[in-house]
């Protein structure tokens, strides 16, 4: 595995800061899972519609209240899933793993990893061939990417062999993610979460 | 969208958009905050071996349209996606009908695709009786609205927050205070339904890729990734010239595009996506051609296929600036729009539209693939009179220009035939009524008592200079500002050269050029070169930079395939010079020879001398030298004459004009420097109107009044 290259990283920091995302920096993965689920819990609930379906735990009652968050996080392997519903159950969050088309009105956070990284212009390369990993990406309120600082690179050329690789294959679609979804489209003013998350946070773990 | 028929009809258009405050208002805006922006945005890069390496992969890529394009559709069959090719935009929206019947579909979404637009895809599929919702913000707007985009990459930048607050309200049936954060917010609530509604969803892409067949889409709000995942069916149109071999080739476009586009390191979302969505989903690629693989051959245009769509030659476009993207194209916007809309849409769309370049070559400087708009624009001229036949005053014009005697004896009794008008002024004071209305925002300057090759064989000369130096003359200082050439013979003189003036040079060609006429810009060229012979001289001088950029770069394109030209025409390119780089980079002017005064001194740089010519800094140090350089915002923004230009264009032309002025007269300086004898008629004129405010001198004036006293005595 490469190492990590500072310079990288800081350039990878300052870029995603001019770009209104927001970068933290853990030393773990559990750290960074930590921080997602932190995050989902004090953000304010979004609006479900009503035919999205109940979770085994959920009264309609309590749908009514708009009191239930949901935190998305496809793509986890088995142990990091683990961690996650404990960490989850605790924080009283409905965690999905798969099914999101079911949720259309969107999620409230979404928890995915990102491979590789970009320093030019803070860049998260997430492979979303997975369907519920592009959807946790595009349907949630808050988009969490969790990158190793060792995967992030200068420029986007030091890529091209990361995209040759996954487009070779039979079906890919990969995202290339560096900002909310956002839009200047009235008076050019900027605005964000006109489709997607309102905030992107990227969590960069040692190692 | 511009459709004017005639003339007439288009400056109604023009006016009309000139009447809308906001969109000026808003354009001027985003034109500074653009300008500021890119410059930032390309600062730790190399930008011109990006756009060269962008330039040649897509030349490259054109030269192997065919091969490309069935490398992607073997690759794409191998993967389970269906390949479609498009001869016209009418079997392309008959297709993409046929795909939507065949799967049953209803309801469709789409991305923003300024390819669809080309095609009208969204009007073919309604007529079809397919429900077709934009999810692009703006074009979501503009869609309610009923209305085209105004720019490639902002569609709705026309547009103001109250307007779209009022069209929500009415679309939502529920009031909306014109906050931009509620408004972005109605959106995303009332489109998440579309998409989920949605059996097809509709993209583009910004570039395909031969060896993977894989699309990418580069997008802001994300919305291209959700129609190109929840619809049952997706449909990308393509055009044929988004090729590349392969990704390293895109990653080149996917970096300069949003940095040209809207001055943004990147995109929010780069989409690279191969293969089927799922194996119940469906996808479909359909190849436009449209007049794109026969343009690929085309050796003068083909370069317009480099095209990534940045929409920066309309950013950068001070016509565009004042009247926004309804009447700077058909449905492509900007250089590229007068360009695309002849090549797509036809000539009647382009007739008229092909006229309204100032040719200020803001946007060639600007393109993110090196295309030279404005030489394209050119030939699109010259080939619509090929193809129409000239109007008459062209062809009074090419003659006349091009029989030295004739055109000079004509200049000539124009000096008589003005008395009346000029009433003994050096401006026309006395236009008649019809005339004056449309041109009285600047006056005109009279043709001069003598023009300079009358006085020249009276004008003191050195023998014995070492730098031979031949004079081009040009037509406006020739007959109408002589007194900026003789003023440069001072300073050349009191520095060592010895001049020589060609008595049987004439007009450089390059108006004639700029109308279309390109025989005539050919025979005008033919004939300098004989009259100059370079070789004969160290350098061939010129104050007009338009006349040397036209020369450095244009003459040796008319005469490629004219075996008579030969050494003649590279010799006169590579000799021609203009007048502040001669004296910094030749004769090294200093302070040993030039005074500082105690003027103070703003200055226009003129379009054809800092982005023909290249020739930014020495301008610049020669004020320094010789007074108190004030700088200014935007001073090699154009002055708005482009010749006849003006003429055609009045109504842009004054309000170009007007907002330079206004800037340069807040600046606090007492003289306004210009290169060029163009824009000086066009400064010049304006102050006049303006109460001369400011004067308004050649920088060869300049120079030559602040000579230190013994370098003037040399002089002769
Ligand atoms: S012509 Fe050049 S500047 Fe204009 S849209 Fe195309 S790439 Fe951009």
């Amino acid at each position: 595995m490469p190492g990590i290259d500072a310079e990288n990283i800081a350039r990878f920091k300052k870029n995603a800061a001019a770009a209104a995302v927001t970068v933290v920096e853990t030393k773990t993965l559990r750290q960074a899972v930590a921080y997602a689920l932190d995050l989902c819990a004090k953000k304010p609930p979004r609006e479900p519609l009503p035919t999205e379906p109940l979770h085994p735990a959920e009264s309609p009652s309590r749908r009514e209240e708009g009191t239930e968050r949901i935190l998305a996080a496809p793509g986890l392997d088995a142990k990091n899933a683990a961690l996650l519903d404990t960490l989850g159950a605790r924080r009283d969050l409905r965690i999905l793993r798969k099914g999101l088309r079911a949720y259309p009105a969107g999620i409230d956070l979404g928890l995915v990893l990102a491979e590789a990284g970009i320093a030019e212009s803070a860049t998260c390369l997430v492979d979303a061939t997975d369907e519920d990993v592009r959807l946790a990406t595009m349907l949630c309120e808050i988009s969490v990417l969790i990158l190793k600082k060792s995967a992030v690179a200068a420029t986007p050329h030091d890529c091209a062999s990361f995209l040759t690789e996954r487009l070779d294959r039979d079906a890919a679609y990969l995202a290339c993610i560096s900002g909310p979804s956002k839009t200047s489209d009235i008076e050019r003013v900027l605005a964000t979460g006109v489709h997607g998350p309102l905030e992107l946070h990227v969590a960069l773990v040692e190692g | 969208m511009q459709n004017a028929k005639t003339m007439k009809d288009f400056h109604r258009d023009l006016a009309s958009a000139l009447d809308d405050d906001f969109l000026r208002s808003t354009l001027d805006a985003f034109a500074l905050a653009y300008r500021t922006g890119r410059a930032e945005v390309f600062a730790d890069m190399d930008e011109p071996a990006l756009v060269a390496a962008v330039a040649g992969a897509k030349d490259a890529a054109l030269d192997k349209l065919e091969d490309l394009y069935l490398r992607f559709r073997s690759e794409a069959e191998k993967r389970g996606v269906v390949v479609h090719r498009a001869a016209t935009a009418a079997e392309a929206n008959a297709l993409i009908v046929r795909i939507a019947h065949d799967a049953r579909c209803r309801a469709i979404v789409k991305a923003k695709s300024m390819t669809t637009e080309e095609i009208r895809l969204s009007t073919a599929l309604e007529d079809a009786g397919l429900e077709v919702v934009e999810t692009d913000l703006g074009e979501w707007i503009t869609q309610l609205r009923r209305e085209g985009p105004t720019h490639m990459v902002l569609p709705a930048i026309h547009l103001s927050r109250h307007q779209v607050a009022e069209l929500f309200a009415q679309v939502t049936q529920t009031p909306h205070p014109p906050d931009i954060g509620t408004l972005v917010k109605v959106a995303r609530r009332a489109l998440r339904p579309k998409f989920t509604a949605a059996d097809m969803g509709i993209t583009g892409a910004n570039f395909a890729v031969a060896e993977n067949a894989a699309i990418g889409l580069c997008t802001n709000e994300g919305n291209a990734r959700l129609v190109t995942t929840l619809p049952r069916v997706h449909v990308a149109l393509v055009g044929l010239e988004k090729l590349v071999p392969t990704v390293s080739e895109a990653l080149d476009i996917v970096r300069i595009l949003p940095r040209n586009a809207t001055a943004q390191a990147v995109t929010a979302y780069v989409t690279w996506l191969t293969g089927r969505p799922t194996p119940n989903q469906e996808r479909h690629i359909v190849f436009l051609d449209n007049g794109r693989a026969a343009l690929a051959k085309d050796p003068v245009c083909r370069q317009i296929l480099r095209c990534v769509r940045c929409g920066a030659c309309a950013n950068v476009c001070p016509v565009y600036r004042l009247v926004g993207g309804h009447k700077m194209g058909h449905i492509y916007i900007g250089a590229i729009g007068l360009i695309l809309t002849y090549f797509y849409h036809g000539r009647e769309k382009a007739r008229h539209l092909i006229q309204n370049c100032i040719g200020c070559e803001a946007c060639k400087q600007v393109c993110a693939a090196g295309i030279d708009l404005p030489a394209v624009i050119r030939e699109i001229r010259s080939r619509l009179l090929e193809e129409e036949g000239a109007p008459l005053e062209n062809t009074l014009l090419a003659k006349v220009m091009t029989s030295r005697r004739i055109f000079h004896a004509l200049l000539r009794f124009g000096k008589w035939a003005q008395r009346p008008l000029t009433g003994g002024t050096p401006y026309i004071r006395h236009l008649p009524d019809i005339f004056r209305k449309s041109q009285g925002f600047r006056s005109l300057p009279a043709i001069a008592g003598a023009p300079f090759r009358v006085r020249w064989p009276s004008l003191p000369k050195r023998f014995d200079g070492r730098v031979l130096v031949g004079l081009f003359a040009g037509c406006a200082q020739d007959f109408v500002y002589p007194e900026q050439l003789e003023a440069a013979i001072t300073v050349l003189n009191a520095h060592g050269c010895r001049v020589d003036f060609p008595l049987k040079q004439n007009c450089c060609g390059l108006p004639l050029h700029m109308l279309g006429e390109r025989d005539a810009a050919r025979a005008l060229a033919r004939e300098n070169i004989r009259a100059f012979d370079a070789a004969r001289f160290d350098h061939i001088l010129t104050l007009c930079p338009s006349c040397a950029s036209h020369i450095r770069h244009a003459y040796p394109r008319l005469l490629a395939d004219d075996p008579g030209a030969g050494t003649g025409v590279q010799q006169f390119a590579s000799r021609i010079r203009d007048f502040s780089s001669f004296l910094v980079d030749i004769l090294g002017l200093s302070s040993a020879t030039i005074r500082q005064s105690e003027q103070k001194i703003c200055y226009h740089a003129s379009c054809h001398l800092c982005r023909g010519l290249s020739v930014t800094r020495q301008p610049r140090e020669l004020l320094t030298l010789a007074a108190t350089y004030v700088p200014t915002e935007e001073e090699d923004s154009c002055c708005g004459f482009g010749g006849s230009y003006s003429l055609k264009f009045p109504e842009i032309s004054r309000r170009i004009l007007d907002r330079k002025l206004s800037r340069y007269e807040q600046s606090g300086a007492d003289i306004l420097a210009v290169d060029c004898p163009g824009c000086i008629i066009q400064f010049r004129g304006g102050e006049e109107q303006r109460g001369n405010r400011l004067r308004v001198l050649h920088i060869a004036e300049i120079i030559a009044g602040n000579l230190k006293q013994e370098n003037g005595d040399r002089n002769g």
